[in-house]
């Protein structure tokens, strides 16, 4: 799988809505893949939610490449594409197939100009939820509240997780 | 009982664990090096994968009792069951590597990598058994909570376990820009390949180790005095040397990329089976044996047998930018186009210098702290950062990015003066 010409297109549709920090990158990046479209990166559980330490190479191999920069800027790295992309712009690239496209885009419309911090609440509420479930665990509504507790703290609100869990009901990501 | 380690001396192991150690699976681990193919560069680089994990499980322990002892952060028998469970993850962390190490995985089954087959290995061997008598002999001295299964060990290692926000803290003695499994290969390479590039000051870096906890939550960072810093730098230099002279050196590139090409035109459908018996069956020795046997019908067998090396013929600068990639296609389509395609081999070798953000703040909005090394400070209870303490490391921002072309001999010179035509004009 050509993970980097697949990583270009989405990388451009979400500078298109805002301009990424990693975090941000990261997170979207999961919810991309949770919908089916296969990037290859595998998620670990971090205090700040899933984070695929072959996606952050990734985003500094697209560097090396001329693909895009990542500006440091206060306290955040910033991905900017290039103006000239690179040299694997033209050739390289991988556009997303017929199947992959609107679900890309329903998933860029719903949560590409959400914050970090939302999108770090949403991704943890459902990477608890995957964990639950793979584990054979009871994997319902108190269950995934209480997983996110374990993990957060008192970082985010009952009502907060609730938000989150509701979202990813609305959206296709969990059936409870 | 103890086992005698070059690098570390006696180091102790006690009796379940040698079960463990005893055990097929780990043994297969004497006959995978270290380094793959590196000991026909530097030759005494003989060492495998089999000490090295027994290094990283001392290490690990060292570590864990450095950071963790006069601090009131677990309970004595949580502090007991911690170390226990990372003993075990440093012990199993390399089980699935194929033969010749790194050396070789391109030639996994697609989407699988080495930690995959380490999981299977882990759960679905004897290697199972002996974690769970462990597992038992705590569960009969702590109680149910203190169980440790193989499933544990495994989803602790991956980072997938949500039962325990310590867990993560855990992971990070052994995935992080401060593990140990760097701190054991960094020495035990230098030792064997007979270079100091990857030595450092173990006794202080361990000494400073330290944990930052969070004031808001209950987040644990493995972090490091202020006093150790120096040693800290000096170890991720070490780890950027060693990148640049032994694991990118080019004849063993070279090497790694010849055995993957054999590989993939002589094992089953070109990969390593995915089942875990047959894959178990696979080590250096029989790949070797594969070689030998193929090394009159093939080009690649025979280069390995007789050490052939092609010769490099361009080496872009070790921070190559996209501009040199430039250079490096334009080279390459004239060598082709003059000498044909057949008679060269590419290769592009990179690596980020450290993977330490330089600016962050513990809990970002818009970044990800995940890899930050806090530096614990006298003066004040905000950590420092490494844009903040260390000038070293702040400015080791270029990665290592090193594209090579490898000429047949037999055109060698003329492709090498093809390429100095090349930068003639470039420079004129």
């Amino acid at each position: 799988m050509n993970k980097l010409g697949r990583l270009i297109p989405i990388i451009r549709e979400i500078s298109r809505v805002q301009k990424p920090g990693k975090k941000t990158l990261q997170k979207l990046v999961y919810l991309i893949e949770r919908k089916g479209i296969k990037l290859g990166f595998d998620y670990s559980i971090h205090y700040y939610g899933p984070y695929s330490s072959g996606l952050d190479y990734a985003i500094h191999r697209l560097e090396m490449q001329g693909v895009l920069k990542i500006n440091t800027e206060g306290m955040t790295h910033q991905i900017v594409l290039t103006e000239d992309g690179g040299l694997i712009w033209e050739g390289e690239e991988e556009t997303l197939s017929g199947e992959e496209l609107p679900l890309f885009e329903d998933v860029i419309a719903k949560f590409a100009a959400k914050s970090a911090y939302d999108l770090e609440i949403i991704t943890t509420t459902d990477y608890v939820a995957q964990q639950l479930k793979a584990n054979g665990e009871s994997w319902d509504h108190d269950s995934i509240v209480k997983g996110v507790k374990k993990i957060k703290g008192d970082k985010f609100t009952q009502e907060k997780i609730e938000e989150a869990i509701a979202i990813l009901q609305k959206e296709g990501y969990l059936e409870l | 009982m103890d086992f005698r380690d070059p690098i570390h001396g006696f180091i102790p192991v006690r009796p379940l664990e040698r079960k463990i150690i005893d055990s097929r699976p780990f043994q297969r681990l004497r006959h995978i090096k270290q380094l793959s193919l590196t000991n026909l560069v530097y030759h005494g680089a003989e060492h495998t994968r089999f000490g090295h994990s027994i290094g990283v499980m001392h290490l690990v322990t060292r570590a864990f009792k450095a950071v963790v002892t006069n601090k009131d952060l677990f309970s004595e028998e949580q502090k007991e069951w911690y170390e226990q469970i990372l003993r075990l993850m440093a012990l199993t962390h390399d089980l699935g590597h194929a033969p010749f190490s790194h050396g070789s995985e391109a030639v996994f089954p697609d989407s699988l990598v080495h930690e995959d087959y380490t999981d299977n290995i882990i759960m679905n061997t004897e290697i199972a058994d002996y974690i769970r008598e462990i597992g038992q002999e705590f569960v009969t001295k702590y109680g149910e909570e203190y169980n440790i299964t193989p499933e544990l060990i495994c989803s602790i290692y991956r980072g997938r376990n949500i039962s325990n926000p310590d867990f993560i803290f855990l992971r990070k003695f052994l995935d992080s820009e401060l593990d140990c499994d760097k701190m054991d290969y960094l020495l035990r390479d230098s030792y064997y390949c007979g270079v100091n590039y990857g030595r450092y000051d173990l006794e202080r870096l361990i000494s400073t180790l330290t944990v930052y906890k969070e004031e808001n939550n209950k987040n644990l960072y493995l972090a490091i005095e202020k006093g150790g810093l120096y040693a800290f730098e000096e170890f991720v230099l070490a780890r950027y040397f060693m990148f640049i002279q032994v694991y990118f050196h080019r004849t063993r590139r070279f090497l790694d990329k010849i055995l993957v090409e054999f590989l993939k035109k002589n094992l089953p459908d070109g990969k390593y089976p995915e089942d875990i018996d047959e894959y178990l069956s696979w080590n250096d020795n029989v790949v070797w044996r594969l070689i030998k046997d193929s090394q009159d019908k093939d080009e690649y067998a025979n280069r390995l047998m007789n050490r052939r090396i092609m010769k490099c013929v361009y080496e872009s600068p070790t921070h190559s930018e996209y501009n040199d990639r430039r250079i490096f296609n334009l080279i390459k389509n004239e060598l082709e186009e003059k000498f044909g395609k057949d008679n060269f081999i590419y290769d592009s070798a990179d690596k980020l210098a450290h993977k330490i953000p330089l600016k962050h703040t513990i809990d970002s909005e818009q970044d990800i702290p995940e890899q930050a090394i806090p530096i614990i400070l006298d003066h004040t209870k905000t950590p420092g950062t490494i844009s903040t303490e260390s000038g070293v490391i702040k400015n080791m921002t270029e990665p290592i990015n090193i594209w090579r072309i490898y000429a047949k001999e037999e055109m060698a010179v003329r492709a090498k003066n093809l390429v100095n035509d090349i930068f003639n004009k470039m420079s004129s």
